[in-house]
């Protein structure tokens, strides 16, 4: 019984990290770490044949921090989605130290012009 | 429990506390004035005239033409300068007191880790309080308050005051450290303190720059010097595995005696001795020193900063007990230096640059001492020096105090510190004529003066070592000791035939003959005011009496007279002395008629100098011919500043310039070096950064391939 | 002398008095911020209250550790290392809401929650240091970070921030699935979540057949290492450090890392001596790719948080070669460390409120170009810090040590890390380049001519940056009284642990 529930666990789990890997919704991507925390509750479950009840308690600290993880993790989201308008995880990179649209061969930061030109690049709001 | 436990004694940290704290009072003040009164230019406040006097000291008189403007809180500087070192002068007289009388192990007072280097090397901030560190403490304190009061005179009127007094008081706080410091380290702080503190003061007049250079000259031979300090504490620390002064007395047994290791370690320590102590080859420091304030001259210069390389050598006189061949090195460096710069003081004119030689040669005398394994009678004159040479120092201050304030008055340019202009001073400042010539019979070595005894004492070991001694027995570079230990003998009987010389030769032309200083000027000419007499007159009766603590054997006085200092010291030098000398007492032969010889030279250096030399045929400065012939060899100081130049200097300029930084430097590593790895280094982080997409995908594929590599890395065991 | 036994609740309880009291606090402080209107002074109200509630709570710690406070072992810990711990992770805490307060006039921003946020954040650090049970681990490491989520994110007029909060979030979630994965496996592998029963049951001799112990073990690293922000799991940490509120970038910096750091010494050295071997070189690799790449990418960052970030991400690498040594002195130079680089990270994050203007803008290297002119003593202390993470002798104060103590435990280590050590010497050689590139941008370059006027500095912060610059050079000068206390702190911890390094011969002996 316990390798069978193992078994299943590690396939959800990574099932969980696939889906992660692949998706760019931010909800969905949510969603499959919560997978990936649940297949380890099936293992807990598991051990706990072996074990005792303590790996079933391990469960209910789990899905404890788990719901309040998903609590803070959806009013990012919705933070999120107040100031892009979308949660695809594609459009949301204003953070990453360069700027993409920038002409400037020195993709490492937006830079300062010499003087007769705005003093920022401005090539996208980062760099404002 | 250590007798000394719970007694005063326990309350040493507090003596290099309190000049740190007037340093504290003090430099606050002194940021506080320039901070108020606008940037401080002594230029501006000297006048014109001392611009024309370049290169030599001002203190500014001024008190007749204007009121002299005084720092707000000057009076606060006064009192405070002074009054640290009379409260830490009584407290070491406190410990000294509660010292009993025989003391066989040093009291160590730890008062925190101060550098835990692993479990290997645990570097405490302690001090240690045994008969060596009590007595350098007391002169220290004694003869630094009597400079400080000094100093509140002929200071006064400088616009540096507060920075010059809480220099001076940093620098007896660092002196003190070096002197009670535990270990190597701590003395270590407080050697490199002291270092800092000279090179602040020798270029205190730093608008001036050849007084700057001055200052940055003594800084760079002195890191000559630390290097070799240094470099002994690593050897010792990687062959004894401690640096504390009583563990390394107890561990060196270990090593070969007389071993190879033993005096590479000696020798290195003597190299920062040379550099501290300016002997041979790292003297030349020194007579620049004399950019600075005289009584700076007095303090640093002369009685305390320069003899620490003879405390290093005591200090560590279980080392050099051990090895034979070093200790002959330090007494043959010291022979030859107190010879050489004796020959120099002999033709110079500058009054303070003759005293500078002179105590380069008297502290030859002292490395004798230590060298031969006598470290009392070297400390015996380290202090008996101390006395004599501040106060020949602050006599000669005297003098160039008056002969400034004369020039001042008549805004004359003539040079205030050039014998050839004074002359006959002895009308016009009788007490401090008085006072110069007692110095000056002590220095020579006439009986009764300090001097006498101290010289006598390391004159009569270095016979008795050449007799019977560990360092008799050895060769020293293929000589057999014994010869060279006659050789160092004949060569300090001739620095003290010079010594009684050059000095008489300065007072002759200081104080005698007929006054050069010029007809207008003559009126101006005075005795210096009481403040600047009182120091000198204290240091005058030590001179006389300095001798007392240590009086010969021979003199047959009642038990408790003779030898105090010897059977003071007897705990901290006696077992190095004894292994020196073949573990008996030593016994000078003939010593009755050595001394008589001493005494004869000496008296002939006198009356030499009273024969050949006319004072009255001198002219003054101005009107003077160039010297010729080997006189002029000596008035050029055996060229020596230029050798180092020709030598050292211009060639590692020349291949710094050319090959080192245009070569080496800008072109290997700065363009291929620095340049070429930087722009390396700058491509790779790009390409790095270019990983950084901003995509929470790409940071989870980073993720899952590094938990990858983790599991894979656990498999591979 | 205070001892407790765990087993009874009340004495667990009594043992878990400064993270009770941490915690009940912060509610009650939450009760006062949401009673009736928001307002500014109510939200500086409570940021006061945290600074008190936090020095109550260090008043605490300092009582329990002076009374020598012990207990029978169990799940949590009572000894010298998480006191140790728990005042750095209290100092970063107050300097972070002295900080915030500053931060929230500058952005105008009225968050009282904020503070709350942060208390319970520093509470659930001090569970993770004071963890000895891998489900502790777990609620710790969660408590933090959740609070760390939001707090990311709580300048919601700021698209940055919640971007950062997002990454972080799901990143971190993302993680937290590998630690408890990892967790799982080792309580499969050993039947226990107990450090000290798992580090019975973990030795050498048979650790090659259990490779579910071993995959939880490097789950578990995978965990710590995402938290503490070592190469490859680092990928985050630039961007949220760069798009979170300044005062929790240095939050984050230095408390959360000081958390993770102590939770991973204590797992390792209590559960994981035996497996050394398995371990050894995944870690040596993370240690030394954190290292270097922290440092190569920090030398082109022209933003100054940005820079501080991968300069946090080679400081890991540091710490690293520590946690590699596996032997008293690295975890005694681990809590040397953490002070020296918390107080100078989050002093550095200070100077770089007081010269940044509202909307986070002018934290570009160059806006710190002639400071010196404008603000000699706020361009000192910059110096002071930046020197000190680069772990420069005197003018560096405790970083110079700090350094020179993990170099010390990695060539004192049973197996020398020779490797790791040069490599750490030649690492520091290459952060010069980004350190003194400060340093003489604030010294040497003329103050460009459309720089704003600076703000004048606000009380909080200047006395953050000018009592952290201080502190740092009286230990740099005087660092044997705190080393002592952090050699004395270190033996508890390893109570379990086999004896580490002989003490080295003297060379030349």
């Amino acid at each position: 019984m316990v390798p069978e529930a193992l078994f299943f666990s590690a396939i959800l789990f990574v099932i969980g990290v696939v889906g992660v890997l692949t998706r760019r919704n931010a909800i969905i991507i949510f969603m499959c770490v919560e997978l990936m925390l649940n297949a380890v509750n099936l293992s807990f479950i598991g051990f706990s044949r072996l074990y005792g009840a303590s790996g079933q308690v391990f469960v209910i600290f789990v899905m404890s921090v788990a719901a309040a993880e998903a609590a803070v993790g959806l009013a990012i989201i919705i933070a999120i989605f107040r100031h892009h308008e979308t949660v695809d995880l594609k459009n949301i990179n204003l953070l990453k130290g360069w700027c993409s649209n920038c002409p400037w061969p020195n993709r490492v930061e937006c830079i300062r012009l010499p003087a007769p030109s705005p003093s920022w690049c401005g090539c996208c709001r980062y760099c404002r | 429990m250590h007798p000394l436990a719970g007694s005063i004694a326990e309350l040493v940290w507090l003596l290099p506390i309190l000049p740190l704290i007037g340093f504290v009072i003090n430099g606050a003040i002194s940021l506080f004035t320039s901070f108020h009164a606008g940037p401080a230019d002594p230029s501006a406040a000297h006048g014109e005239h001392d611009v024309a006097h370049a290169g030599h000291e001002a203190p500014d008189t001024h008190d007749e033409h204007a009121a002299p403007k005084r720092a707000p809180l000057h009076a606060i500087v006064t009192i405070v300068g002074p009054l640290v070192l009379l409260l830490a002068f009584g407290l070491g007289v406190a410990i000294f007191v509660a010292m009993p009388s025989h003391m066989a192990t040093p009291f160590v007072k730890t008062f925190f880790a101060w550098m835990p280097v692993g479990t290997d090397l645990p570097i405490h901030w302690a001090f240690q309080v045994d008969q060596l560190s009590v007595m350098m403490v007391l002169f220290v304190t004694g003869v630094s308050a009597l400079i400080h009061i000094f100093s509140v005179g002929y200071m006064g009127d400088d616009p540096g005051y507060a920075r010059y007094f809480a220099f001076l008081n940093l620098f007896v706080a660092f002196m003190l450290v070096l002197v009670l410091g535990a270990s190597y380290p701590v003395m270590f702080v407080g050697w490199e303190g002291v270092g800092l503190v000279s090179y602040l003061l020798i270029g205190f007049w730093f608008n001036d720059k050849a007084n700057a250079d001055a200052g940055t000259k003594a800084f760079i031979v002195n890191r000559i010097g630390d290097f070799g300090f240094l470099i002994a504490m690593f050897l010792i620390w990687s062959n004894v595995g401690t640096l504390d002064f009583s563990g390394v007395a107890a561990g060196v047994g270990s090593l070969p005696a007389g071993g190879p290791l033993l005096t590479t370690i000696c020798l290195f320590m003597l190299l920062a001795c040379t550099g501290k102590s300016a002997q041979i080859p790292l003297y030349v420091w020194l007579p620049d020193a004399m950019a600075g304030p005289t009584p700076v001259s007095a303090l640093i210069h002369a009685a305390t900063m320069v003899t620490a390389g003879v405390y290093l050598v005591a200090r560590s006189s279980f080392l050099f007990s051990l090895s034979p061949v070093a200790c002959l090195t330090v007494a043959v460096i010291g022979a030859v230096t107190a010879l050489f710069a004796a020959t120099i003081g002999l033709k110079q004119w500058d009054i303070k640059k003759l005293l500078a030689y002179s105590t380069v040669s008297k502290i030859g005398y002292m490395f004798i001492g230590v060298g031969v394994g006598a470290y009392v009678a070297g400390l015996f004159h380290v202090i008996t020096h101390s006395f004599f040479k501040a106060l020949l120092f602050l006599g000669a201050g005297s003098v160039i105090f008056g002969m400034h304030a004369a020039y001042h008055h008549t805004h004359s340019t003539e040079d205030a510190q050039d014998m050839r202009n004074m002359g006959g001073l002895r009308a016009y400042m009788p007490l401090t004529f008085v006072m110069m010539w007692i110095a000056t019979l002590a220095i020579s070595g006439i009986p009764i003066f300090a001097g006498f005894f101290s010289k006598d004492e390391i004159l009569g070991s270095v016979i008795a070592r050449a007799a019977d001694s560990t360092l008799a027995d050895v060769h020293w570079l293929g000589i057999p000791g014994s010869a060279v230990l006659y050789a160092v003998y004949v060569l300090a009987l001739a620095g003290a035939f010079l010594t009684a010389l050059y000095m008489t030769r300065m007072m002759l032309y200081t104080f005698h003959g007929p006054n050069r200083t010029g007809v207008e000027e003559q009126a101006h000419l005075h005795e210096a005011p009481p403040l600047l007499t009182f120091p000198v007159v204290v240091l005058g009766v030590l001179s006389v009496l300095g001798g007392i603590i240590n009086l010969p054997a021979f003199l047959h006085l009642p038990a408790g007279w003779t030898g105090a200092l010897d059977q003071w010291l007897a705990p901290v030098v006696g077992d190095a002395t004894l292994h020196v000398t073949h573990g008996v007492a030593a016994e000078t032969p003939h010593e009755v008629a050595l001394v008589g010889l001493a005494i004869v030279v000496a008296i002939a250096g006198i009356v030499t100098a009273f024969v050949k030399l006319k004072p009255a045929a001198l002219v003054p400065k101005r009107d003077a011919q160039p010297a010729t012939g080997f006189e002029r060899v000596l008035e050029n100081k055996y060229y020596v500043d230029e050798l180092y130049d020709r030598t050292v200097v211009t060639p590692v300029v020349a291949v710094s310039r050319s090959f080192l930084w245009k070569g080496i430097d800008a072109g290997l590593i700065d363009g291929v070096l620095v340049n070429g790895s930087a722009w390396f280094m700058r491509g790779l982080a790009r390409s790095g950064s270019w990983l950084q997409t901003g995509q929470v995908g790409a940071y989870a594929w980073a993720i899952v391939i590094g938990v990858l590599a983790v599991l894979g890395a656990f498999t591979l065991r | 002398m205070m001892s407790f036994d765990l087993s009874i609740p009340g004495q667990l309880s009594l043992a878990l008095l400064p993270e009770l009291v941490l915690a009940v606090g912060a509610m009650l402080l939450l009760l006062i911020a949401a009673w009736g209107r928001e307002s500014d002074a109510r939200a500086r109200t409570v940021g006061m209250l945290a600074i008190v509630l936090s020095l109550i709570t260090m008043a605490i710690i300092v009582w329990m550790w002076l009374s020598g406070a012990k207990a029978t072992p169990g799940i949590i810990a009572v000894d010298s290392f998480r006191w140790a711990t728990d005042l750095v992770i209290l100092i970063a805490t107050i300097i972070t809401i002295a900080l915030g307060l500053d931060y929230a006039r500058v952005e105008q921003l009225v968050s009282a929650e904020t503070y709350v946020l942060v208390l319970l954040a520093s509470a659930g650090m001090m569970l993770l240091t004071s963890a000895r049970d891998l489900i502790m681990v777990f609620l710790g490491i969660e408590l933090m970070s959740i609070a760390v989520y939001i707090l990311a994110g709580v300048n919601r007029r700021s698209a940055k921030a919640a971007e950062a909060s997002l990454k972080y979030f799901l990143l971190g979630a993302f993680s937290t699935g590998f630690l408890l994965y990892g967790i799982a496996l080792i309580y499969g592998a050993t039947g226990s979540t107990d450090l000290a029963t798992i580090g019975t049951k973990v030795t050498g001799a048979t650790i090659g057949s259990q490779p579910m112990l071993l995959a939880g073990i490097a789950l578990l690293l995978v965990g710590f290492a995402f938290k503490v922000a070592a190469v490859p799991f680092h990928m985050w940490t630039p961007d949220v450090y760069e798009g979170a509120p300044t005062p929790i970038t240095a939050y984050m910096a230095a408390a959360v890392k000081a958390a993770a750091f102590a939770a991973l010494f204590r797992v390792w050295r209590e559960a994981f001596p035996g497996a050394l071997g398995s371990w050894h070189l995944a870690l040596w690799w993370l240690a030394a790719l954190t290292m270097v790449v922290g440092n190569i990418i920090a030398l082109v960052q022209k933003n100054i948080k940005r820079m501080l970030a991968y300069s946090s991400i080679a400081h890991a690498g540091y710490l690293l070669v520590a946690v590699v040594a596996n032997n008293q002195l690295g975890s005694a130079a681990f809590l040397f460390y953490v002070l020296a680089y918390t107080l100078a990270t989050m002093g550095a994050f200070g100077v770089v409120i007081a010269v940044g203007e509202p909307g986070e803008r002018h934290q570009q290297l160059s806006d710190f170009a002639g400071l010196w002119t404008v603000r000699p003593w706020l361009a000192a202390a910059m110096a002071v810090f930046m020197l000190a993470l680069l772990g420069f002798p005197i003018a560096g104060g405790m970083g110079f040590f700090a350094k020179w103590y993990v170099l010390q435990a990695a060539l004192d280590a049973t197996h020398p890390e020779t490797g790791l050590a040069v490599l750490l010497v030649l690492t520091s050689v290459l952060s010069a380049g980004y350190y003194l590139a400060v340093v003489m941008a604030m010294f040497m370059r003329p103050r460009s001519a459309d720089a704003p006027a600076l703000r004048p500095v606000r009380t909080p912060t200047f006395l953050v940056v000018y009592a952290s610059a201080i502190i740092l050079l009286f230990f740099g000068i005087f660092p044997g009284g705190f080393t002592g206390l952090a050699r004395n702190s270190v033996p508890t911890i390893t109570a379990s642990a086999p004896s580490a390094s002989p003490p080295t011969a003297v060379a030349g002996r």
